[in-house]
């Protein structure tokens, strides 16, 4: 069954078409990669799946109910997180402060608060956070802000996270550990994940569908090695001669 | 920071100057009023300002309600409905204002609250010159004893609430608010009702001070109920002792009272230089305040 379902989505921003008709479904349990260069639509389809802006025209499923004109609270709470690709930690909070924010508001919305930390506790163990949770959340390095943003996500509770490059800026060593860190996530909870990303190795690794944006427009959308076999694909990535 | 170890030690401090009344004379209890007073309005600001990063530069005007409410309603109604109007006045303002205005963010909010004061000020004095009054007088007001304590039931009031707010969830969700609002929001948090809760919790208490503060001046003029120096003068406390920190205000109170008793009587314009001088230099050099910035010297 599909978790997520994207009927005919158009953005338009003033005279540009950010998003034209885009429709795609995403069952449940499986990592959906996104693909597309700068400007394709990929973060402006988070911001309108999450309730941070409103669609010109389309609708949003998930789990078969619609998320048009909900608040972006209200999208967390049914069940849906994002990451930022800028990452926005709450800088002046520490760690495990900003994690709790996450249990207490999402879609768990702990009641007890010492409940929602120690739920925070175990969602920075999981992305190895743990001995940093004291520290401010504006003194970790950009890998850990990134780390942080999924954590904070899952701490929601959220069965759908929208991963927005949470690999763009780190060396090839942290961008196989967090390679690592999401598959045994998706593994352990069973969450379903739409991963926006220009590292394309970890993308095609990673996803057990691809769909590719240009333009505003989806147009291709398949396996990994399908997708990246796709002449239209080819020649937007490498060129006619390709 | 440890918000329930503070309340103890503030509340304990509070009851302790109960015992000024048995000591001193007029003097020392009118210290003390005006102590609580600036305890009262500046906890309450904290609440809203300080937890959320919305910076009310016009919470005067809940102070000011509060003062007309109780002038008007006097020998009409007993004292403790008065006071119970006051301050339900000015929370009733707080949540109608409160709704357009908290939708604009950092200097325009600021601006908005500061003109909204303002304009309140403009139209009770419209209102009165209408009604033919320079100024009310009221007489048979309380001893000064009964408005000492009054004054501290409501600095005691004001710390309880700001502690409440801060070991709960509206605490969590102001402080991430104050941090990111987006982020906070996509988070889970409800920001708009969050906001508009805090702005009528941080109304409410400056309205019964206000009502007090008319009962202790036994006299109403505008331009004093809705003086705007009122409104910077909390913030200067609380960015002076801290506005995350629920000892801040007490400690921004202490320090200005005895800056004002000291120089108040002798040399008004260097209180107010010292006042704006301290201001510039903690928002450039301690933005934490000072208790913030003890507490981090204790933890470091």
């Amino acid at each position: 069954m599909s978790l997520l379902e994207v009927r005919q989505l158009s953005m338009r921003f003033g005279g540009v078409q950010a998003l034209e008709s885009v429709s795609f479904t995403v069952p449940e349990g499986q990592i959906v990669g996104l693909m597309g260069a700068n400007g394709a639509g990929k973060t402006t389809l988070f911001s309108l799946i999450a309730g941070n802006a409103r669609p010109t025209s389309g609708d949003i499923l998930f789990e078969n109910q619609s998320l048009a004109g909900l608040r972006p609270d209200q999208v967390c709470r049914r069940g849906v997180a994002r990451t930022f690709q800028v990452v926005r930690p709450f800088a002046g909070l520490t760690v495990i402060e900003n994690v709790t924010t996450a249990a207490l508001f999402g879609m768990r919305r702990y009641r007890d608060r010492l409940q929602a930390r120690d739920a925070a506790a175990a969602v920075l163990d999981e992305l190895e956070l743990g001995d940093r949770a004291e520290a401010l959340a504006g003194s970790l390095t950009l890998s850990g802000q990134k780390r942080l943003e999924v954590a904070r996500a899952l701490a929601t509770g959220a069965r759908l996270v929208l991963l927005d490059e949470v690999m763009a800026g780190l060396t090839p060593v942290e961008v196989e550990a967090m390679l690592l860190t999401l598959r045994t996530l998706h593994h352990t909870r069973g969450l379903t994940l739409v991963v926006i990303e220009h590292v394309m190795r970890a993308l095609m690794q990673l996803s057990d569908e691809i769909l590719v944006l240009h333009s505003g427009r989806l147009i291709a959308q398949g396996e990994p090695q399908a997708v990246a076999s796709d002449p239209e694909v080819l020649r937007l990535y490498f060129g006619e001669a390709a | 920071m440890n918000p329930t170890r503070d309340l103890v030690v503030v509340l304990a401090l509070l009851g302790a100057s109960a015992i000024v009344p048995l000591m001193g004379g007029d003097y020392w209890i009118g210290v003390g009023i005006s102590t609580f007073m600036w305890v009262a309005l500046t906890q309450s600001w904290s609440l809203l300002s300080g937890l959320s990063g919305y910076v009310s530069l016009g919470h005067v005007v809940f102070y000011g309600l509060g003062t007309y409410i109780v002038v008007t309603s006097w020998e009409v109604v007993p004292i403790a409905v008065a006071l119970a109007l006051a301050a339900g006045a000015a929370a009733v303002f707080a949540f109608v204002t409160g709704m357009p205005v908290l939708r604009v963010r950092g200097p325009y909010f600021v601006i908005l609250t500061f003109g909204i004061a303002e304009l309140v000020k403009f139209v009770v004095m419209a209102a009165e010159a209408a009604a033919g009054n320079a100024s009310r007088l009221i007489l048979g007001t309380p001893q000064i004893e009964t408005l000492f304590f009054l004054m501290l039931g409501l600095a005691a009031a004001a710390t309880v609430l700001a502690w409440g707010v801060r070991v709960s969830r509206l605490g969590h969700g102001l402080r991430a608010i104050r941090e990111d609002e987006e982020a906070a929001e996509t988070l889970g948090v409800p920001v708009a009702r969050y906001k508009l809760l805090a702005f009528v919790l941080s109304a409410c208490i400056p309205g019964a001070v206000g009502g007090v503060m008319a009962l202790r001046n036994t006299y109403f003029e505008p331009l004093q109920a809705f003086d705007p120096m009122i409104s910077f003068s909390m913030i200067a406390m609380a960015v002076i002792g801290g506005s995350d920190d629920l000892r801040g205000p007490v400690v921004g109170t202490a320090f200005f009272v005895f800056l004002s008793e000291m120089l108040w009587a002798n040399a008004p314009q260097v209180y107010m230089m010292m006042l704006g001088i301290l201001l510039v230099l903690f928002v450039l050099f301690v933005p934490e305040g000072l208790c913030g910035r003890l507490f981090r010297a204790r933890t470091a």
